[in-house]
């Protein structure tokens, strides 16, 4: 799937999930090299969080203002609440125990290299929220119920820390 | 009919002579200061009263060439203000009224003021920003009264500037924050200060406190200039946030600050930017002086009657919002 | 960007756009001419700050909030959800007819109910009034709004009145004085006054809302009490 920025028309994100993954240990070791991020789908609660993310991490490049060295890096850190890079890049990035992942590049060129380097298959977003863990989103994102009950949207929830995170 | 008015609240005494048409008869005025470093304290000042305004009541009559004879109403400043000083210009007053048998009335200082900006230049019902060493107010008229809708919360901007004043030790004649305004002119660098707006109140003795402690790091006229740009912006925002309530679009200055160019061309640039008019006046009707306490006794006794004298008191506090502006019938 | 203009105040614009597909509210604080450049910015990018954050800490109270989707610090920009379908508390009590006491009840104590919950984090809103509360009504499946009239008419038809948003953070503060707080609510008791004095025992519900979930709620209506006497303002040297 790809999605474009409003604020930022020189981009393009390109998203492909990949279920049933043997090699993810190999995958997570060369992370580095790889020129795209890796998200945990357990913790996303719909590819607008996703969007959010990728858009503070374009508008940090734009501004000069990026948290870690890459616009991939960065994308994976404003998943999280979190401004612990270290632990945000583990937890919503990709882990050795990991079955499941999301891949994100800005180069659709690069979605054709991770099919090589991917052992799993392919599977589409649409089932994106099978895999979410609400629970533990709650928990990492400290939601409260109250703040649930205003629209039931984890999404706005999530989306509000990310927006104001670092500011 | 004529009144004479005595304004002695702070540390200018004057006396003026009005008619009821807002004729200004005559309005000399003698301002004490204290040397650079010092401002004014209530003895010394008290004492300047004291010695001058004999001498201005015979200057006033003489410059519109009459007697007392000729005085239908003694006015003076009830407050507010400070004690020793206000206490000279009650005395007299009283004094003069028991003499030549004429009726008395005290005079809100801040209304005074409101009332003579109106008089001075035609302002119909506008907001007003009223800016001195001892009041910072923004004022509609609305029901009857000279409503505050924003106010300082510690120190009014004219003695935020004094203080400045003397810690630069600048020169008190003519007046501190006229200095102020010749050395701010000069002034280039923006040094970053406190603002505080909090609503339609403003705060001023944290931006004094700040720069109080970099007095000696940068040029006088910097942070004269910084100090300006700062608290003028601070005005001018909750002066903005009043006409957006009353929906008013002219705004009128009145108190000694009122006399600053650069305030006055702030506002103006904020008004230009809503399509709004300026009322300003020059140094001899912002700056406190007998003929706007003339005036103002006179259209508030013709209007409701005068005092009985055991109600002539002075009083350092007296609220804007206490009087009834029974003389304007909106 | 696309961007239309719904709204200019003194001191920012608000447009309605477009982000990631969906529509957005966009609030832009302008720069002021007035102002020496280098405090100009200074100031609008701390209330730029200080009005998001609010939001963020309001919202995580449970205090409807429309959600943060980015802010663009450096040019004073917001951009958030829009509600909809929604309609300011003022135009719904200034274009319902035959509300009845229920519904006006629920959107009191709603009402209360958030300032309430703003308080016990002792965040002042600063500026409140009907036009800075909407609702959302909860809407029947397969109906169709597409003017004020539509919703008022959802509105009428259900038993509550929906969900109640804050939506303007702009003068926001964080203060724990009664004082601020009491100042807070009477602010809101004079727009009401002078904006639907025929809503004769709105406030008063507002209040029980407000009493029922603020925990200073006493020490608060007390201060009120005062501050109505005063008009607001302080006893202060001439």
């Amino acid at each position: 799937m790809e999605f474009t920025f409003e604020l930022f028309p020189e981009y393009t994100l390109y998203l492909q999930l990949y279920i049933n993954l043997t090699n993810s240990s190999e995958l997570r070791a060369n992370v580095r090299n790889f020129d795209c991020a890796f998200i945990n789908p357990s913790l996303i609660t719909s590819i607008k969080h996703i969007l959010v993310a990728a858009n503070r991490a374009i508008s940090g490049v734009k501004t000069n203002t990026k948290k870690t060295d890459s616009i991939y890096s960065d994308l994976v850190y404003y998943l999280s609440p979190s401004c612990n890079i270290r632990s945000t890049l583990s937890q919503f990035g990709i882990q050795d125990s990991s079955t499941s992942i999301i891949i994100a590049c800005f180069d659709p060129q690069t979605l054709i290299t991770m099919d090589s380097a991917i052992c799993g298959s392919k599977d589409s977003l649409d089932t994106l929220a099978s895999f979410t863990n609400f629970k533990e989103i709650q928990s990492i994102f400290k939601i409260s119920d109250s703040e649930l009950s205003i629209d039931h949207s984890f999404t706005n929830a999530v989306s509000s820390r990310i927006a104001l995170k670092d500011l | 009919m004529l009144a004479l008015g005595i304004e002695g609240s702070a540390n200018k005494i004057s006396v003026g002579i009005v008619d009821e048409k807002g004729n200004i008869l005559a309005n000399p005025r003698k301002t004490y200061n204290g040397p650079p470093g010092s401002g004014f304290l209530p003895k010394e000042t008290a004492e300047h009263h004291r010695a001058n305004i004999l001498g201005l009541i015979d200057e006033a009559l003489a410059e519109a060439n009459i007697t007392m004879d000729n005085i239908g109403l003694i006015c003076y400043t009830k407050g507010p203000g400070m004690a020793n000083p206000l206490s000279v210009g009650a005395l007299v007053a009283r004094t003069l009224s028991q003499m030549f048998e004429i009726p008395i009335i005290g005079v809100n200082h801040c209304v005074a003021h409101i009332e003579m900006g109106r008089l001075v230049t035609g302002a119909e019902n506008p907001t007003v920003l009223y800016v001195s060493g001892g009041n910072s107010q923004v004022i509609a008229y609305n029901e009857g009264k000279y409503r505050i809708f924003g106010e300082t919360i510690d120190i009014a901007v004219g003695n935020c500037l004094d203080r400045f004043a003397r810690i630069l030790k600048i020169p008190n004649e003519p007046a501190p924050g006229y200095n102020i305004e010749q050395l701010a002119k000069k002034g280039t660098n923006f040094i970053e200060l406190p603002y505080s707006v909090k609503g339609m109140d403003v705060s001023f003795s944290g931006l004094l406190s700040h720069i109080e402690k970099i007095a000696d790091k940068y040029p006088p006229e910097d942070l004269c200039f910084s100090l300006q740009e700062t608290a003028f912006a601070m005005l001018v925002e909750t002066a903005e946030r009043a006409m957006a309530h009353c929906n008013s679009n002219e705004v009128l200055i009145v108190g000694g600050v009122g006399c600053n160019l650069r305030l006055q061309k702030m506002v103006q640039e904020m008004l230009e930017e809503r399509g709004g008019m300026l009322h300003a006046m020059d140094e001899r009707y912002c700056i406190d002086n007998g003929a706007m306490i003339a005036y103002t006794g006179l259209i508030q006794f013709l209007s409701s009657g005068g005092m009985k004298l055991n109600d002539c008191i002075f009083t350092q506090r007296f609220r804007t919002d206490e009087v009834d502006v029974t003389w304007r019938n909106k | 960007m696309d961007r239309h203009l719904i709204a200019q105040g003194a001191e920012g614009k608000v447009f309605l756009g477009k982000l990631f597909g969906e529509d957005v509210v966009i609030k832009e604080r302008i720069a002021r001419k007035y102002r020496h450049p280098l405090l100009d910015a200074k100031i609008r990018q701390k209330r730029i700050l200080q009005e998001t954050r609010n939001m963020g800490k309001a919202r995580k109270e449970g205090v409807p909030i429309p959600a943060v989707l980015f802010v663009d610090a450096a040019n004073c920009v917001i951009f958030m959800e829009k509600i909809t379908p929604g309609i300011t508390v003022k135009e719904f009590l200034l274009k319902a007819q035959d509300v009845s006491k229920e519904i006006m009840i629920d959107l009191a104590h709603k009402i209360g109910r958030n300032i309430a919950l703003l308080h016990n984090i002792q965040c002042i809103q600063g500026d409140l009034t009907t036009s800075n509360m909407m609702i959302k009504p909860f809407v029947s499946l397969g109906a169709e709004l597409n003017d004020s009239n539509d919703i008022i008419q959802e509105i009428l038809k259900n038993k509550d009145v929906g969900t109640v948003y804050m939506i303007d953070f702009g003068l926001s503060f964080i203060s724990n004085l009664p004082e601020d707080m009491a100042v807070d609510l009477y602010v809101l008791e004079r727009a009401i006054g002078s904006l639907h004095p025929e809503c004769s025992s709105l406030f008063e519900d507002i209040l029980e809302g407000y009493k029922q979930n603020c925990t200073k709620a006493n020490i608060n209506l007390t201060r009120l009490s005062q501050v109505r006497l005063r008009g607001r303002k302080r006893l202060a040297f001439g």
